[in-house]
């Protein structure tokens, strides 16, 4: 054994590009993931500032200009920009209005998805054993169990509103996701550096949330970001049904209920949400298509 | 040599196979079956036998990190195997692993302070402040720059890595060290600085080595004894320098004429094993090695042979030595 000076192997330092740079790399390689961040960060500044946006009040009717004499909904003009719906009220403040409630809906059962399927990925795949086959059961019946047939269920027992929507999209969707986490748990707690983690003494706790959990996030904000568009969508579905949110309020759901009874003489009642809808799904599907193409090892043109 | 710091007896690990709806056992790979030695303070024990020997389950067992089947484990006269949680944590504080995948043994979401940190956030030592400096000096004693405790590992080559890897080990002064094969994954030139680093380490701090390794050149250079293994048991232990010159065992014969000698006119007798190494989920009868023995003799099929001493302080588990 020859010997060597311990301190001097190789320095290692690459070449810094400054953020604007990697930024602009990165547009070009991943245009869709920005146009569909685009349209999340618009989305979002549209619910925010919804009431500086209003040209009128989303829910009261306009008996005088809204409604024609023969009290249908009046076409675009200047005043109403999209036109009114079948209570003469304007259409697009009531788009804008939609926003928030398709947006809180979106982002905070997806948001419940996340926290319930992330726990019970973890415990179940780090524990292992019969823990993770009661768990993994109770997910396939979540899995198994069809969504509308729950969020009725659930709907007729604690009442219509946001609040019971959000909550019913929340507990019956966290079943891919507690698959995916537990999936990425079975393969990291393998790891030397998870290893090396309980050679030191730490505790199962702090395994699972400190050390595991940070290492599956790639994956998971993926399916999180396309489980926003997914809500957003369920949310207009339960509407539609009127099971959703109760009318005075405005979904885009349920203005598409709304419109589907005039579009024959009215159409623009059904356009404008359901454009909306397209566009703000559109958005998040595009981002988490586009993240789950950076986060993947296979792709070696990034970096 | 000083005090017995680790008795390892009997040491056993079995993983179950399973099959089927039911998920029955229906067998064992018996990775490591039977594993008995002392391991003096300070001194250095070479463990070597070919890939899926157990060499890495032994050393994994005897830290807990997989739960032995049977066997006990003494560290300082207490009994590791069984320990309750809380006092296991106690316990490794004085045991700690280097690995052998620099890429994989260190997690890619911490900084490198953070990873040198954790040991001893983990055991409530020292303050904050205190938690910094010695990140820094440990950093600066295998041989890494302090400042670059802000980095994170894909800024790191393999060396530097495993360095780091080493300095986690260090971090809670520990007695004993296993080292996985620490230098199997990196390059030679680098290898020998690391296996510097590592006798450096050892005379500074009075460490205790278990060297885990199936390169027969680098476990000769670092042990001061040597425990050859083949499909979980132990066939051979000796002094390295007995071992080197006079190995017994016909598998430690075998090994030991697979090391290339860097001199072309040096004729040697070379021993080449025929065949795979066996199923350890269905090792041969008798001695495990008699499938592939070029002296194996009848008895060798039907009888396990002993583990006893040959010559004074020379082990092997072999029916040549029978007298």
């Amino acid at each position: 054994m020859s010997v060597a000076q311990p301190g001097v192997d190789e320095v290692f330092t690459p070449h810094e590009k400054t953020f604007g740079e990697k930024l602009w790399k990165s547009m070009k390689e991943f245009p869709l993931v920005y146009f569909g961040g685009l349209i999340i960060v618009l989305l979002l500044l549209v619910a925010i500032f919804a009431p500086l946006l209003y040209t009128m009040d989303p829910n009261t009717g306009n008996i005088n200009t809204g409604l024609t004499a023969q009290g249908l909904p009046v076409p675009p003009n200047h005043e109403y920009i999209l036109g009114t719906d079948s209570m003469g009220r304007d259409i697009y403040s009531r788009v804008i209005e939609g926003s928030r409630i398709s947006l809180t809906v979106g982002v905070f059962s997806t948001l419940m998805t996340l926290v319930i399927g992330t726990c019970v990925g973890l415990i179940s795949g780090y524990f292992g054993g019969w823990v993770d086959t009661i768990m993994m059961r109770i997910t396939d019946m979540i899995l198994a169990f069809p969504f509308f047939l729950f969020s009725l269920a659930l709907i007729a027992i604690i009442g219509q509103g946001l609040w019971t929507v959000l909550f019913a999209l929340g507990v019956t969707s966290w079943g891919v996701m507690a698959r995916v986490c537990r999936g990425l748990v079975l393969q990291l707690k393998e790891f030397e550096y998870v290893q090396a983690e309980r050679a030191v003494g730490a505790s199962r706790w702090r395994i699972m949330f400190r050390v595991i959990l940070p290492n599956t996030f790639g994956p998971i904000i993926v399916l999180a970001t396309l489980q926003v568009g997914f809500a957003m969508l369920a949310e207009a579905g339960l509407s539609y049904l009127g099971i959703g949110i109760a009318p005075p309020m405005a979904s885009w759901g349920n203005m598409i209920q709304d419109g589907m009874q005039t579009y024959q003489y009215a159409p623009w009642t059904l356009w404008a949400p359901g454009l909306a809808l397209f566009i703000a799904v559109l958005g998040f599907n595009l981002m988490g298509d586009g993240l789950r193409d950076i986060f993947d090892p296979h792709n070696t043109t990034h970096g | 040599m000083a005090e017995v710091l680790l008795e390892v007896k009997d040491l056993r690990k079995y993983f179950p196979i399973r099959r089927g709806v039911m998920q029955r056992t229906v067998g064992h790979v018996k990775a490591v079956d039977g594993i008995t030695f002392d391991l003096m303070q300070g001194e250095t024990l070479g463990v070597v036998g070919e890939s899926g020997c157990g060499k890495s389950t032994m050393g994994r067992s005897i830290l807990r990190l997989l739960e032995p089947t049977s066997g006990s484990v003494v560290f300082e006269g207490q009994n590791v195997v069984g320990l309750s949680r809380s006092k296991m944590q106690t316990m490794r504080r004085e045991m700690q692993i280097v690995f052998q995948d620099p890429y994989a043994s260190l997690n890619p979401r911490f900084s490198i302070r953070q990873t040198l940190m954790e040991p001893m956030i983990v055991h409530h030592l020292y303050t904050p402040k205190q938690r910094m400096e010695r990140v820094g000096s440990l950093l600066d004693r295998v041989g890494l720059d302090p400042d670059y405790g802000a980095r994170y590992p894909h800024e790191f080559s393999g060396g530097q890595r495993q360095r780091i890897g080493i300095a986690r080990a260090l971090a809670l002064n520990p007695k004993l060290i296993i080292l996985d094969e620490p230098v199997a994954a990196l390059d030679v030139s680098v290898q020998s600085q690391v296996l510097n680093l590592l006798e450096d380490l050892q005379e500074e701090f009075n460490l205790t080595y278990i060297f885990v390794a199936h390169d027969l050149s680098v476990v000769r250079h670092i042990s001061d004894r040597v425990l050859v293994m083949y499909l979980g048991k132990m066939a051979e232990q000796a002094e390295t320098e007995e071992l080197f010159s006079q190995p017994l065992h016909p598998y430690t014969r075998a090994l030991m004429s697979a090391v290339p000698v860097p001199d072309p006119d040096i004729k040697r007798e070379r021993v080449i094993l025929q065949g795979d190494l066996p199923s350890p989920a269905n090792p041969p009868s008798g001695c495990t090695f008699h499938t592939r023995c070029p002296m194996a003799m009848d008895i060798c099929k039907q009888q396990i042979p002993e583990w006893k001493e040959a010559k004074p302080q020379h082990l092997v588990a072999c029916h040549l030595y029978n007298e």
